[in-house]
């Protein structure tokens, strides 16, 4: 007869706890929501709200095309031409990773707004910086690091050898990059597509700040969410996850359509040339022009927190620099609580989303079965999902008392944050959990079995200490995406449980453009600091 | 008038010389081999030679023209790397037409020209196989039909037969040698292998640590090496000291000389008498049989047909002998 294992089963349980009342639970409420009224859907074809869904499918598909431009072609230089500083600059492109959404929209503000700091240098009639032009700006800036790092990997697993056979048979550089190097990278330009069209089908910082009266749909979920239209926003939420988890569909579709690559035979050694290698000016000078793009926000942002309040509703600058601002922030105990909030939520978020992952991904591991993969999908599914959606899924469920939530009351309270950090930030977190598993040998956990460990002595003696590297790199990913997370918690905090994010929001519509700088700057050092963090970690 | 004239060449890295004064000239339709351990220069020569890499000092002459600075895209060379550095996401036609598209031929000129290349490839049923679904044999004749189509006024190979198993490793040799003869292009071989190196090549030009040690045709490297290094390399010569050669062969040499003697220029004859020099291994290796003999530590090898393996064992002491003739005297 079969053992019955006790771990499984207790871990199996904690797992389907979370994911059916917090993930699968909470979305079929919210399709239900949509239908709860009669001609919901059919508003959705209202021309407003058409128009939302055009200009949010518009927007991602102009970043996708600007931040593919970029992020291919520093990757490019980065990898093919020689320039000094190199390491230092390679560092520096990945900068906006770093920046926390709400920060990144309010640097640009103080920079490019319509009193930012470059008004004061030139005549504010030669430039405008609002709608369209300040959200795509924006998304470049954010997003292109995808790119980046996808199409460095790409060009990296490339073969030298056939970029030179190319040469030899007379191909210009040019040639060689489209015809040779471009089709080759191809799946790493799509999977990074994939990600930048999700993340900015998602984007709400930036359409909500600078939108104006052009709509998207993350904002019009919001807007509808705030006039009390639950079941609008709920179809909205319908619509925009739809159109991002088919998006998924289709790259998927498209990758398994490639014909099957099977492997070049000859590997050869790796020739390691011996020409002193020329720096390339051209290369140095962009790097250098979009190191300076790069910082002149951070700049801004570090400049306003630096001037009296009220600095830009002067005509001209006067840069009497203090640290007037963070005293006043440090000195009353209100300021303080956005920053414990943060804080608190973030570390919550993380203790629950490396349990579950952990959990999940030992059920996951090896076990391939209808449960298990029906598992992987769902524990996959906040990937597509935007924050906004993962807000108004939350609150439709959880704005009642609820067995999943012991029958309290969630939404108002300050566990509906770390929760939402949680169902956003599993999926990554389980499947670096199951590649880490999976990349440990199986043999280890098999020699302490025939050693005499059982279940749980093999998982708390041999695998658990192999994977804590990656779970402490998970807890500091999590930390990062939580500390100033925007979307979710401006649909979800109350009063008593406003974060950093909030309350730079907030600062900014009372025109406190130097206290919610100075939230800005310690967000932003926050998050910085854990990415040097989590770079040490690696 | 030689056809690639290689003056003088010198190419330093870190301050360590990759190449020293490479000098040498080869004579139109020639197939000349550059053999070596690895990390001698030959591959860098190679590169130097494609315009993948540049000389510090020298020049490189080709049919008439000096291209030392010229890009790979000028200078109508065609090179066939070690990994066949095939395009992955490209047809076998495809990747043969790449070349030929850049010279601007008329596209029916194209086809009938990599028709009849992959005819004499043996590749005309797999000519629209993606190429990373052919096998490593396909691949190596596919990356040299991509360079042969283009008609190059100079082939190098890149020790491109080092992946191939080692039946298949002679067909593609011998397979090499046939294509070379019939089309007469000069080639500039890379090779760690002295055997492929021997059976190929018009010329052979030896190297070591950055320099060429001796250039020759097959049978002089290897009956007339002219230093301790080509002897070993190529023939694994027995070396032996002035005291060895006194002792064994009752030969007396200069100070600084050494006696150098083929494993198949080596007599021996059993002996009950107590001698030093001890079998101590014999490996039969199919039409050749190889003897490990041990004199004071140093290990001589010697080579008989296997008709001539007859009643020597292992631990039997030998005599040895060696016809005058085929002692060789190095001083370097």
């Amino acid at each position: 007869m079969k053992k019955i294992h006790f771990l499984p089963i207790v871990l199996g349980f904690f797992v389907l706890f979370f994911v059916v009342g917090y993930l699968v639970y909470p979305l079929f409420q919210l399709v239900s929501a949509s239908f709860a009224e009669n001609d919901v859907y059919t508003q959705l074809l209202s021309s407003n709200i058409l128009r939302s869904g055009f200009n949010s499918i518009l927007l991602s598909t102009i970043t996708i095309v600007g931040c593919a431009i970029i992020g291919v072609y520093f990757a490019y230089i980065f990898q093919y031409t020689h320039f000094r500083f190199k390491s230092f600059f390679s560092t520096l492109i990945l900068l906006p990773i770093s920046i926390p959404p709400m920060v990144g929209v309010m640097a640009f503000l103080f920079l490019l707004g319509e009193n930012g700091l470059l008004s004061k240098v030139l005549p504010p009639e030669s430039f405008s910086f609002d709608g369209w032009k300040a959200i795509i700006f924006i998304h470049l800036y954010s997003f292109y690091p995808l790119f980046f790092l996808f199409a460095d990997t790409g060009f990296k697993n490339l073969d030298n050898h056939v970029i030179e056979a190319a040469y030899t048979l007379g191909a210009s550089k040019w040639k060689t990059f489209y015809s040779i190097m471009l089709p080759q990278i191809i799946p790493s330009i799509i999977g990074a597509s994939l990600l930048v069209f999700m993340a900015s089908m998602a984007s709400f910082s930036a359409p909500f700040i600078f939108g104006g009266s052009d709509r998207f749909l993350t904002t019009e979920i919001y807007y509808a969410k705030v006039n009390g239209d639950y079941a609008l926003s709920a179809a909205l939420s319908v619509l925009l996850t739809s159109i991002s988890v088919a998006f998924l569909f289709l790259s998927r579709w498209y990758r398994n359509r490639q014909p099957l690559q099977g492997k070049i035979k000859g590997t050869g050694k790796k020739y390691v040339s011996f020409d002193k290698e020329k720096t390339n000016y051209f290369s140095l000078f962009s790097v250098i022009l979009f190191a300076i793009f790069l910082f002149l926000p951070i700049l801004a942002l570090f400049t306003l927190a630096l001037l009296p309040e009220h600095a830009l509703m002067q005509s001209s600058l006067s840069y009497d620099f203090s640290f007037d601002n963070f005293r006043q922030l440090l000195g009353k105990e209100d300021f303080l609580l956005p920053f414990f909030n943060s804080l608190k939520s973030s570390l919550v978020a993380i203790i629950f989303t490396t349990t579950i992952a952990m959990s999940a991904a030992y059920l996951l591991r090896d076990k391939k079965n209808s449960v298990t993969s029906a598992l992987e999908v769902i524990i996959s599914l906040p990937y597509s999902i935007p924050g906004t959606v993962i807000a108004i899924c939350l609150i439709i469920s959880y704005n009642v008392a609820n067995p999943f939530a012991f029958n309290q009351v969630l939404v108002g309270t300050f566990w509906i944050l770390p929760i939402a950090y949680t169902i956003r930030n599993l999926p990554v977190l389980t499947q670096s959990l199951i590649a880490g598993l999976r990349g440990i040998d199986t043999s280890v956990e098999e020699a302490a079995a025939t050693l005499g460990a059982g279940k749980i002595k093999i998982f708390s003696a041999i695998t658990f200490p192999l994977l804590v590297p990656s779970l402490i790199q998970g807890a500091l990913l999590v930390f990062i995406n939580a500390f100033g997370e925007f979307v979710a918690t401006i649909l979800l905090y109350g009063v008593e449980t406003k974060t950093i994010s909030v309350e730079i929001y907030s600062q900014l519509r009372l025109d406190n453009n130097g206290l919610a700088a100075s939230y800005g700057v310690i967000l932003f050092l926050g998050v910085l600091f854990v990415v040097f963090l989590s770079r040490k970690n690696s | 008038m030689s056809f690639l004239a290689i003056h003088h060449l010198n190419k330093q890295f870190l301050s360590k010389n990759v190449l020293s004064d490479i000098h040498f000239q080869i004579e139109k339709g020639i197939f000349f081999s550059l053999l070596g351990p690895s990390g001698c220069g030959k591959t860098t020569l190679l590169r130097l030679i494609a315009g993948l890499e540049f000389a510090d000092t020298g020049s490189i002459t080709l049919n008439g023209k000096e291209i030392t600075q010229q890009p790979p895209q000028s200078r109508n060379c065609g090179i066939v790397f070690q990994n066949y550095a095939l395009f992955p996401h490209l047809t076998v036609y495809e990747n043969i037409a790449f070349g030929l598209k850049l010279l601007k031929n008329k596209p029916l000129e194209i086809k009938t020209k990599i028709e009849s290349v992959l005819e004499k490839m043996g590749l005309s049923k797999v000519m629209h196989k993606n190429v990373s679904l052919l096998s490593g044999g396909e691949q190596q004749r596919v990356s040299l039909a991509r360079v042969i189509v283009t008609e190059p006024e100079l082939i190098l190979f890149d020790e491109p037969l080092s992946n191939l198993d080692y039946a298949l490793r002679l067909e593609a040799r011998n397979e090499l040698k046939r294509l070379q003869n019939e089309l007469g292009i000069t080639s500039v071989y890379v090779t760690h292998d002295q055997s492929e190196a021997l059976s190929l090549s018009d010329q052979i030009a030896v190297m070591n640590q950055g320099k060429i040690v001796q250039i020759g045709n097959p049978e002089t490297l290897y009956f007339a090496p002219e230093s301790l290094f080509a002897a070993t390399f190529i023939g694994h010569y027995n070396l032996f000291d002035e005291k060895q050669a006194a002792q064994i062969f009752q030969r007396s040499l200069q100070v600084g000389e050494t006696l150098a003697i083929l494993p198949e220029h080596l007599d021996m004859e059993k002996t009950d008498k107590d001698s030093d020099i001890m079998v101590k291994e014999i490996l039969f290796t199919g039409i050749l049989v190889e003897y490990i003999l041990d004199y004071q530590g140093l290990e001589i090898k010697v080579m008989r047909h296997f008709q001539q393996h007859t009643h020597i064992q292992k631990g039997d002491n030998v005599r040895l002998f060696a016809a005058a003739a085929n002692q060789k005297i190095l001083t370097k």
